[in-house]
């Protein structure tokens, strides 16, 4: 493992988003287009996105104790795996580790969509607009020594520190919140054999929707995998529209090949 | 706030009511953060909503809008009833002991002295007793019937936890838990901070909101500790500034009162008028010094023409007819008696209360001047949805203007910091920042005035205005923060601080609370020392400047007791030696020891007021219902605010829960800024929140056929306005005298200019203000629902 | 947050030359680049929000502003910001900001762009007229000098030398309907 980790603590995030705005300043990402609120309560845009690597999604409020409601505003960006499924899956070898972060290799990228039909968690997306995939390089890419979206957060709900001193900080925090919220939990220990933002939740991982032990795609499977999407992406001959439609037919081989 | 920003982490429990600090001040949870990590301090978020600072909050409860008196009434009584306060604090430093006129009465809502013809209150019987040196009378025992203490209590005795819960629709168990938890901070080396905005402030009694938490903190003994205080969160960059800097009709700079006709016809008037006495030899009486700030602003101001023989020009000073705050200027101004207006980066159409008359009050308007960087909703009201240009004769400038980091000048923060900013690239295009704008107009007016001659030219042929550097074109704002700071009129040499300033025109201060700010040494506001001060609060002593003389904690005499120790040792911010004191700079001159002298320096008293005679509507904060409610005042049979006065052309605007059953209110969100032209033609923000929308509760939702997402009109007697619907749990009915009340919430951002448009709240707001400020009442009225068709 | 000022200025001690800076194209935060901040000039400022008053450091090159971010030196926000002071860079470089002096005529439909000194002069002259026919230097045998027919609102985002030059000049012309956002 890399040394440096994120740490995102929900019971000290209020919401203000800096972190999404941050990381778009940092490294100049444009505004997406939104019409009321794409998710829950506030949340926008819906998700992740080519051009948004930074998320923050607001759950529905918790009335179970009406005493103590819970509000869960949870940070998202990429997880950067320790193994990970979109650099297996990658036909082109673009997707690759930098100091220890996933990152995508722009002047290889093919815009296949491998890595977004693999990634559990939805966090590379590709763009409309150049026809790569794109996510969070931990600002490796545009380098800074504390990334911008950690450095602008006020108050302590993002930090980013190394990676064992995030696990003690987590779990140290964790007993202090589970006097409060018994179910508390801490995500990202252990899953993709450790990924790099670890979470402090009020309650259970799967209350919000992460997947508490996911599988890597096995070696044999990415292989298969890299073939079909190289193959479609080379009979599309470099034409969006055509990539498109092999994008399409790729990702249903794929499914196939996975519900088989 | 009489304290600060970083102080918050000292406090050890932190009440946050009439704001929702994590949304709009929210680097001020850092500190709270800090607070709860560190010393285990608890969070209590008192809101009708279940906001983000509630969502981090050890203990939340809710309550209807417009109740706050009710729910802060019971807290008093709490703690009265349950001796739970710092008794040695309010003996010494308050007015508690004092002994009131015994023809002083409180009636079923109504003070002694009420006059039902001119809803307003004549205060005589609300004074002190005097012994026969002219010095207050004081029991110390408390026990005499005409003590404050004993009025006080008495008065609140009719806030128990049960009225409460009847009028606010907090549950009883949820109140007596903030009840119990706040008054905790009893304990002398316990501590709580009042965190507040504008949820405390815009009703009919806001005033009297924040009087409540002044009382509370005395009783407690936090005010003047690190970690205590009212804190009034301002919501805008310079709002503190600007106020001290007087932009409103009723205060020159440094808090003097404007003169008025009636009462200041002459120099001598307005100082005998306006400058309190004392016989007291306890009190410092710091307002005893307000001739020498306005003779030496007057001085600033008209330079040589002002002499002793001339009052030092007083006469030059407009005098107002009437109160003028802002509901009645847009009310003359709607009655076409105002020809011109400048509106210097503000937008009061999306700002302002009863928006839709405002835009009609606006085309009567021969000319505006609209000063900002971008186009507004209210430089192009001529062009707004529904109005037709060709008929609107108003002729219009728009003038470009720089942003904040296009020009060079100070701001002061709500913690009364004073912070220098640099120019770091040239505004756009020919804009200009508004110190050159009005300068522009200034020297092209006097120069007409030169030419022409014209009414009363004198202030504008004579005024100082040396604002340029030799050889340059463009103002310096140094030299303005020079003259703002003071200098000895003679010598030209910057004064030190305000202590040396004299009322014989000597010496020449624009406004007296920042003296000190840029002194002979330098330009104070701009330091960027790192270096905490020896009691290690977080005051920096070092970083900017902070008015007055840097002092960062104010009234902080009041942080030691009679002996000069700290009520808490461990959390120290000034002490006595026995002959000097350490720590922050001490309130009142640092010579006087604490038994020699009263700590709050700016009453006559030189005690805190838990009884005001000051107060248009009462010297005991009461409850009273907003001006639109749906439900009776349990407390008296007065049902709004008596001493809140109507102005007689709104007399038809108002609304009745019959037609308009919810009860509505308005805020803001992270994201966006006041009335929005600042992030809605940003994209990083609107990406976030690109509409106008507002909340209601999962119950209210069901009874009207909306879901989530439903567009929807919203309306009362004053507009009709579409939003999106937001339905969430964390807004729910609350049962009042056994009816389930609903409330509409509403943001008030939007408006029909910039890049992301929407309709605007205040199209519903009331033109009805608070009794001592006229703050409007934005935060209760009454509307009804309906999803769109 | 343990990153000092002297740190920030060299964030990532790359050596790569050439001038970085992609204000068109997202796609410059992907490709691996050389310091963002490379051959700017840096300079403080406070945040024009709201009344906590934080600091931020405004990068410019060339005379243009390409990175406005939180000063870890603040003693208040220690670098931190919120969403919309992380945004102030959109201000710096936003296509609706106005550049040119409006003007709207009378009964006029759409804005005309005038020079300033023409906007001065006319500013001045309207200014004149109404003060002179509506000031009032008696009342009731009180001197009053009071310009009954102009008001003056605003200043709450003008910075502290603004908004004394503004409440001085406003009472100058006897402006008694003043008012801002404090009341508000």
């Amino acid at each position: 493992m890399s040394e440096k980790a994120f740490l995102v603590d929900t019971t000290k995030c209020s919401g203000c988003r800096s972190c999404q705005v941050a990381c778009k300043q940092w490294n100049n990402l444009p505004a997406e287009k939104t019409k009321f609120f794409a998710g829950p309560e506030l949340t926008n845009p819906k998700e992740l996105s080519a051009i948004t690597w930074n998320h923050v999604k607001f759950f529905e409020v918790d009335r179970s104790n009406p005493d103590h409601p819970i509000w869960t505003i949870m940070h998202k960006k990429c997880y950067h795996c320790e193994v990970a499924n979109c650099l297996r899956v990658c036909p082109e070898k673009a997707i690759y580790k930098k100091d220890g972060w996933v990152v995508i290799d722009q002047e290889k990228c093919i815009g296949c969509g491998a890595c977004v039909n693999e990634c559990i968690y939805m966090v590379p997306q590709v763009s409309d607009i150049d026809h790569k995939s794109h996510k969070c390089h931990a600002c490796v890419m545009n380098p800074r020594e504390i990334p911008a979206c950690a450095f602008a957060c006020p108050t302590g709900a993002l930090t980013y520190d190394n990676r064992l001193s995030v696990i003690k900080t987590a779990e140290k925090r964790l007993k202090e919140v589970k006097k409060d919220f018994p179910n508390a939990s801490i995500y990202g220990r252990d899953q993709f054999e450790g990924l790099k933002v670890i979470t402090i939740l009020r309650d259970r991982p799967e209350k919000y929707g992460l997947e508490l032990d996911p599988k890597p795609i096995d070696l044999v499977k990415a292989e298969s995998i890299r073939e079909t999407y190289k193959m479609l992406a080379f009979f599309s001959l470099g034409i969006p529209s055509l990539k498109r439609v092999a994008y399409r037919m790729a990702k249903s081989t794929v499914e196939k090949d996975r519900r088989a | 706030m009489t304290n600060h920003w970083i102080d918050l982490k000292n406090a050890d429990v932190i009440l946050i009511m009439g704001s929702n600090a994590a949304e709009n001040h929210p680097i001020s949870f850092r500190w709270v953060q800090k607070a709860k990590d560190e010393r285990g301090a608890k969070l209590v978020v008192v809101d009708p909503r279940f906001t983000k600072s509630a969502s981090l909050a050890d203990l939340y409860a809710p309550l209807r809008p417009g109740s706050d008196l009710a729910f802060l009434g019971g807290v008093v009584n709490y703690a009265l009833e349950n001796e739970r306060i710092q008794k040695e604090y309010v003996v010494e430093y308050t007015n508690a002991t004092y002994l009131i006129n015994p023809d002083f009465r409180f009636n079923d809502g109504l003070f002694s002295g009420y006059d039902a013809g001119k809803k307003s209150y004549d205060n005589k019987s609300w004074a002190y007793q005097l012994d026969d040196k002219g010095i207050p009378k004081q029991d110390k025992t408390l026990k005499d019937p005409n003590c404050v203490y004993q009025l006080m209590k008495k008065h609140y005795a009719r806030y128990t936890p049960e009225k409460v819960e009847q009028s606010t629709g907090c549950p009883k168990e949820s109140f007596l838990k903030v009840a119990e938890l706040f008054t905790s901070t009893h304990k002398p080396d316990r501590v709580a901070t009042i965190m507040y905005a504008m949820g405390t402030t815009q009703h009919t009694v806001g005033t009297q909101n924040v009087r409540i938490y002044a009382v509370l903190q005395l009783l407690m003994g936090n005010m003047g500790l690190a970690g205590g205080g009212i804190n009034a969160l301002r919501g805008e960059s310079n709002v503190q500034g600007s106020t001290d800097a007087a932009l409103l009709w009723h205060i020159l700079p440094g808090y003097l009162p404007s003169p008025l006709a009636k009462k200041h016809q002459n120099l001598e008037a307005y100082i005998k008028g306006t400058t309190p006495k004392t016989n007291d030899p306890r009190s410092i009486n710091w307002w005893s010094n307000r001739p020498k700030y306005l003779i030496s602003m007057l001085k600033a101001w008209y330079g040589d023409a002002a002499t002793k023989e001339n009052d030092f020009c007083y006469d030059w000073l407009p005098k107002a007819h009437k109160p003028v705050p802002y509901i009645t200027l847009f009310e003359d101004m709607y009655a076409g008696q105002l020809k011109g207006a400048f509106y210097m980066g503000t937008n009061p159409i999306v700002g302002g209360p009863n928006a839709n008359r405002t835009a009609k009050g606006m085309e009567k308007l021969d000319w505006l001047v609209a000063v900002d960087l971008w186009e507004t909703d209210s430089s192009i009201y001529w062009k707004r949805p529904g109005a037709n240009a060709a008929q609107i004769k108003t002729e219009v400038f728009l003038l470009p203007a720089a942003a904040s980091f296009e020009k060079e000048g100070s701001v002061s923060n709500s913690g009364r910091w004073a912070q220098w900013r640099y120019k770091a690239q040239n505004p756009p295009g020919v804009a200009k920042s508004d110190l050159d704008i009005v300068d522009l107009i200034y020297r092209e007016l006097k120069a007409l005035y030169q030419k022409e001659g014209g009414s009363f030219a004198d202030p504008i042929l004579k005024m100082v205005w040396n604002y340029t550097e030799p050889g340059e074109h463009e103002v310096s704002p140094h030299l303005v923060a020079k003259e703002i700071n003071g200098y000895n009129y003679k010598s030209k040499k910057q004064m030190a601080s305000f202590v040396d300033l004299k009322d014989d025109g000597s010496t020449a201060c624009g406004n007296w609370i920042y003296g000190g700010s840029y002194t002979e040494k330098g330009n104070m506001m701009a330091r960027r020392g790192t270096k905490d001060a020896s009691n290690k609060l977080g005051m920096y002593p070092e970083w900017s400047w902070c008015w007055p003389v840097n002092r960062r904690i104010i009234y902080n005499r009041a942080a030691v007791n009679r002996q000069g120790e700290p009520w808490d040792k461990d959390r120290w911010v000034v002490k006595w030696t026995g002959s000097a004191w350490k720590g922050d700079i001490v309130d009142g001159g640092g010579t006087a020891g604490p038994g020699a002298k009263n700590p709050f320096i700016m009453n006559e008293e030189g005690v805190g007021r838990l009884f005001a005679k000051g107060l248009a509507d009462g010297p005991f904060p009461e409850h009273y219902e907003p001006m639109e409610t749906p439900v009776a005042n349990i407390f008296n049979s007065q049902r709004m605010n008596p001493a809140a006065k109507v102005l007689d052309t709104l007399k038809g605007d108002f609304g009745d829960a019959g037609r308009f059953p919810y009860v509505a209110t308005s805020y803001r969100v992270v994201e966006h800024w006041q009335a929005g032209a600042m992030t809605r033609n940003l994209p990083w923000l609107t990406e976030l929140v690109p509409d106008m929308f507002c909340e209601i509760s999962p119950s209210l939702a069901k009874a009207k056929g909306i879901e989530n997402g439903d567009r929807v009109r919203i309306f009362n007697s004053r507009g009709n306005i579409g939003a999106y619907a937001l339905v969430t749990e964390r807004v729910q009915p609350l049962k009042v005298q056994g009816r389930m009340v609903e409330m509409v919430g509403m943001i008030w951002h939007f408006g029909h200019g910039c890049g992301v448009s929407g309709d605007s709240c205040n199209q519903l707001t009331p033109s009805v203000g608070d009794a001592n400020t006229n703050i409007p009442e934005f935060k209760a009225f009454l509307v009804d629902i309906r999803k769109e068709a | 947050m343990s990153i000092t000022r002297r740190d920030f200025l060299r964030l990532s001690g790359v050596t790569a030359a050439g001038a970085f800076f992609g204000g068109v194209s997202f796609l410059s935060g992907c490709k691996s680049a050389p310091d963002k901040l490379q051959g700017t000039r840096e300079s403080t400022t406070i945040c024009p929000y709201c009344g906590v008053g934080c600091g931020l450091i405004v990068s410019a090159r060339n005379g243009k502003v390409v990175n406005i971010e939180g000063d870890p030196d603040h003693p208040i926000n220690q670098g931190s910001l919120c969403s919309k002071g992380s945004a102030l860079y959109q201000i710096a470089d936003n296509p609706r900001r106005l550049s040119k002096v409006q003007y709207r005529k009378p009964y006029g439909t759409e804005w005309e762009e005038i020079p300033w000194d023409q906007a001065v002069k006319m500013i001045a002259r309207r200014v004149k007229d109404t003060r002179d026919a509506t000031f009032i230097e008696k009342e009731g045998g009180v001197t009053v000098n009071r310009c009954a027919g102009i008001a003056s609102l605003g200043g709450a985002a003008l910075d502290n030398e603004e908004c004394y030059a503004l409440s001085k000049f406003s009472r100058m012309l006897g402006i008694t309907y003043l008012e801002h956002q404090a009341r508000i």
